[in-house]
């Protein structure tokens, strides 16, 4: 195993432990927004589309300088996706012939065009970054799909576990299990878009990598400027090794002559050649460029073009002008305008969320809203003790909140539906909203007959959802949150904001608090 | 899960004030339900042995399964949960009894790991060995049978190992409660079922309670009424009233018509025959309620 090899194991371990550490047992200082945070693109795009800079800009803006000065590193060395895309490719692809020989350039200017059109639609004022790059792409396809598969495998082995245990009498052992983290269609799609770009290996290794990826296209314009460049000494031979062992085909036909906006520092030209002649260092003799850059008059135009009709098509859904009921943001989301441009739809708040509440939207929220986490209080109430989805939020499109300040960060408020609740149509003795509810937000009223019948005191709700999460109306319940009174503020306090609006969400008992 | 100086002293008040300061042992061994007063292990322990002593109740090699309330996700204090020590008493004197494991099981109202993290139990039981802390939801721990005695809920979806243990003990709290009026013994018996929205949706809420009392038969019930949460039940946070109370017994009915006398619930004081479900249960020959006042001893003797 090569150090690089190593160090991209490490990487990616790390990352799969961080993913698991994401919870709301976070402690402060586990940085689990870590790859995210390294990430230049995201950061660039979420700053300008929301017109800010965004926490964390200068930490990527770090390893943007970095790449100036060594090359695509990051690619080759640390990236969780490359990693994931090398190691498939040594799986499943080793084997099979390519569809285009490892040196041939194919298609290498599309990043750049995926590149323009993430960053005009930011300068538009819209967020696109999300769907394509790589350190989302790879959070979220570990979020919402590789988490609950793993619970999922982890409970049919505590099931086995479970028997055995029955079966000798080992009462510590038995009846275990984790809860099932959901998968919603809009995991899948997050999911099949990592194994599209795990099957791009079919064309060439690292396919993805070498064209379409719109970060490796930003380091890639950075790595043009590096210092430190590939010699190749005199009594090279020509074999044409180096060429075929590339990982990104950087090398032209000449073999003295590389890339350095395609190479990504695998260092297997040095290692690889049997004459030991290949070497990098500090640019001296002047570098020799093999390729001017991938983009043309065309790829520019298209690339703006598509950044502009982006925005354009993000501009004109009817989805921002009309949010649908169903749609609640956790507490502390930022105003909705914001918040879309802002979401990065790593789905971290819905992997830290430890109810299940927070579900990945499908199209609830338009085109625009794609992936972004939403509230399912059927599904389950958000916890009034656990703070998570913001703490882990790396772009703070969720406001990172303290508990005093995150319940009055008001979701919705609970609706009950008199011709669905049991009490008021069927006249039965069920309460189970009004016993549920920690803020005593639902009271009784007289109906028109003088029988009691609960009602909500809007004052009092915050949307939390646990009325929702146990009605024992089928579907969805005879009382449902809806956005109603919601607070949304970009800055401020929302304890402030919800005294001056005269609501009252009365802290639990001083006995009751629970230690975070 | 520290007992404060007020609860300290408003519990020595609360014991001191007792009319009867008889020594437990003192009673008949054939009572179908008695209260001590004094701190929840203390009274257990006295109740239980007024009842007969475990022995009476686990025999050994036993697999026992305790039914505690540890539905929601709030610390002891509040009293919406079974005080956990109260519980790990008994867990001791079954275990001591010859017991060979103890499932301590439910099925909460709020999510299982909120539950399991704030109620207390997890502390409690950490190192004890032989003993589980379970909180389950997953269709595969449940099992559907019929209640053939039953006037409305004909089925429902039970925690397997309630049926299918050797010893069962019924670790209710006495509170106030929304839909119900009150909880005590035989409402506990809601945290078993799986769905138990039928109780409330499809059925009468009284009725189906009664119901499933023909069916489930407990050895033993415990009830907790050190910290009586008086209104604003099941979940609070309401009026939690220090009365260091345990009351024990065989007969569910019995058991509950008695506590329905403690105190006054949300602000009104009850019988035994107001409440809905304890009347029914009567009524089908469940257990017989009691109306002669009950005797509270003293733990502290």
């Amino acid at each position: 195993m090569t150090l690089r090899r190593g160090f991209q194991l490490g990487f990616l371990l790390f990352f799969c432990v961080l993913i698991g550490m994401t919870t709301d047992r976070l402690r402060l200082w586990i940085p689990v927004e870590f790859f995210l945070r390294m990430d230049p693109l995201l950061l660039i795009a979420a700053s300008l589309a929301a017109r800010t800079a965004a926490a964390g800009l200068g930490a990527a803006l770090v390893v943007l300088a970095l790449t100036a000065l060594v090359g695509r590193f990051f690619c080759g060395w640390i990236c969780p996706l490359g990693t994931t895309i090398e190691l498939a490719d040594e799986v499943l692809y080793t084997r099979r012939k390519r569809r285009w020989p490892n040196h041939q350039r194919v298609g290498r200017g599309l990043k750049y065009i995926n590149l323009l059109i993430i960053l005009v639609a930011a300068a538009a004022g819209y967020g696109l970054a999300f769907l394509l790059d790589p350190i989302s792409l790879i959070t979220r396809a570990a979020t919402y799909v590789v988490y609950p598969v793993t619970v999922f495998s982890a409970n049919l082995g505590l099931d086995g576990v479970g028997w055995l245990a029955k079966k000798f009498g080992w009462i510590s052992l038995t009846m275990m299990q984790t809860r099932q983290a959901t998968m919603p269609t809009a995991s899948l799609a997050a999911a099949a878009m990592v194994i599209a770009i795990l099957m791009l290996n079919r064309l060439q290794r690292r396919f993805w990598c070498r064209s379409l990826c719109p970060l490796g296209a930003l380091l890639g314009l950075a790595a043009r400027l590096t210092p430190f460049q590939r010699h190749v000494a005199a009594p090279c031979d020509h074999d044409g090794k180096c060429r075929r062992v590339c990982e990104t085909g950087a090398i032209g036909e000449d073999p003295h002559e590389y890339d350095p906006a395609e190479c990504i520092n695998c260092n297997r030209c040095v290692t690889d050649c049997h004459l030991k002649v290949v070497s990098f260092g500090p640019a001296n003799p002047a570098p020799r460029l093999a390729k001017p850059l991938d983009l043309g008059r065309r790829r520019l135009l298209t690339g703006v073009a598509g950044g502009a009709f982006g925005a354009m098509l993000f501009h004109m859904s009817p989805a921002r002008q009309v949010s649908p009921d169903s749609l609640l943001r956790p507490p502390g989301a930022l105003p909705e305008d914001i918040f879309r441009k802002r979401c990065i739809r790593c789905g971290q708040c819905v992997k830290a969320c430890p109810t299940g509440t927070l579900q990945p939207d499908w199209f609830d929220g338009g085109l625009e809203g794609l992936w972004a986490p939403a509230h399912r209080m059927r599904l389950a109430y958000c916890d009034q003790g656990c703070n998570a989805c913001g703490a882990v939020c790396p772009t703070g499109a969720i406001r990172s909140l303290g508990l005093d300040e995150k319940r009055c960060a008001r979701i919705g408020t609970a609706i009950l539906y008199k011709d669905r609740c049991v009490v008021w149509t069927g006249d039965r003795l069920c309460m189970v909203c009004d016993e549920s509810c920690q803020y005593k937000a639902v009271y009784w009223v007289q109906d028109p007959a003088g029988k009691r019948r609960p009602w909500v005191d809007y004052h009092r709700c915050n949307g939390c959802g646990m009325c929702n999460s146990v009605c024992p109306v089928p579907g969805e319940g005879a009382i449902i949150v809806r956005p109603d009174y919601q607070i949304r503020l970009a800055r401020g306090s929302y304890a402030a904001e919800s005294g001056r609006r005269g609501y009252h969400f009365d802290k639990l008992s001083s006995e009751d608090e629970y230690q975070k | 899960m520290k007992i404060t100086r007020r609860e300290m002293i408003q519990g020595m008040a609360a014991a001191t004030a007792v009319a009867t300061m008889m020594p437990g042992n003192l009673l008949a061994a054939n009572e179908d339900a008695v209260a001590f007063q004094g701190d929840g292990p203390t009274a257990t322990k006295k109740v239980i042995e007024a009842l007969g002593g475990m022995k009476k109740f686990v025999s050994k090699g036993d697999k026992v399964v305790i039914k505690p309330n540890m539905g929601w996700a709030s610390a002891p204090a509040q009293g919406a949960n079974t005080d956990p020590l109260i519980v790990k008493t008994l867990v001791e004197m079954a275990l001591n009894a010859g017991a060979k494991s103890v499932l301590i099981v439910d099925n909460p109202v709020q999510q299982l790991a909120q539950c399991k993290e704030r109620n207390g139990y997890d502390e409690v039981f950490k190192k004890m060995s032989d003993v589980a802390v379970r909180l389950v939801r997953d269709d595969k721990f449940f099992v559907e049978v019929n209640l053939p005695k039953a006037r409305q809920l004909k089925t429902a979806m039970v925690i397997r190992e309630l049926i299918e243990c050797d010893t069962l003990i019924n670790a209710p709290i006495a509170k106030s409660h929304g839909s119900a009026l009150v909880t005590f013994s035989m409402k506990n018996w809601m945290g078993a079922v799986q769905n138990r929205g039928a109780f409330h949706h499809d059925f009468d809420l009284h009725q189906s309670i009664a119901d499933f009392s023909t069916f489930i038969k407990p050895k033993l019930i415990i009830l907790d009424a050190t910290r009586v949460m008086t209104t604003k039940g099941p979940a609070g946070p309401g009026d939690v009233k220090l009365m260091y109370r345990v009351y024990g017994g065989t007969d569910p009915v019995a058991v509950d018509s008695i506590a329905v006398t403690l105190t006054p619930w949300n602000g009104k004081e009850l019988k035994a025959a107001d409440v809905g479900y304890i009347r029914l249960a009567a009524e089908m020959g469940v257990g017989r309620i009691r109306t002669a006042e009950l005797p509270v001893w003293s733990a502290m003797a």
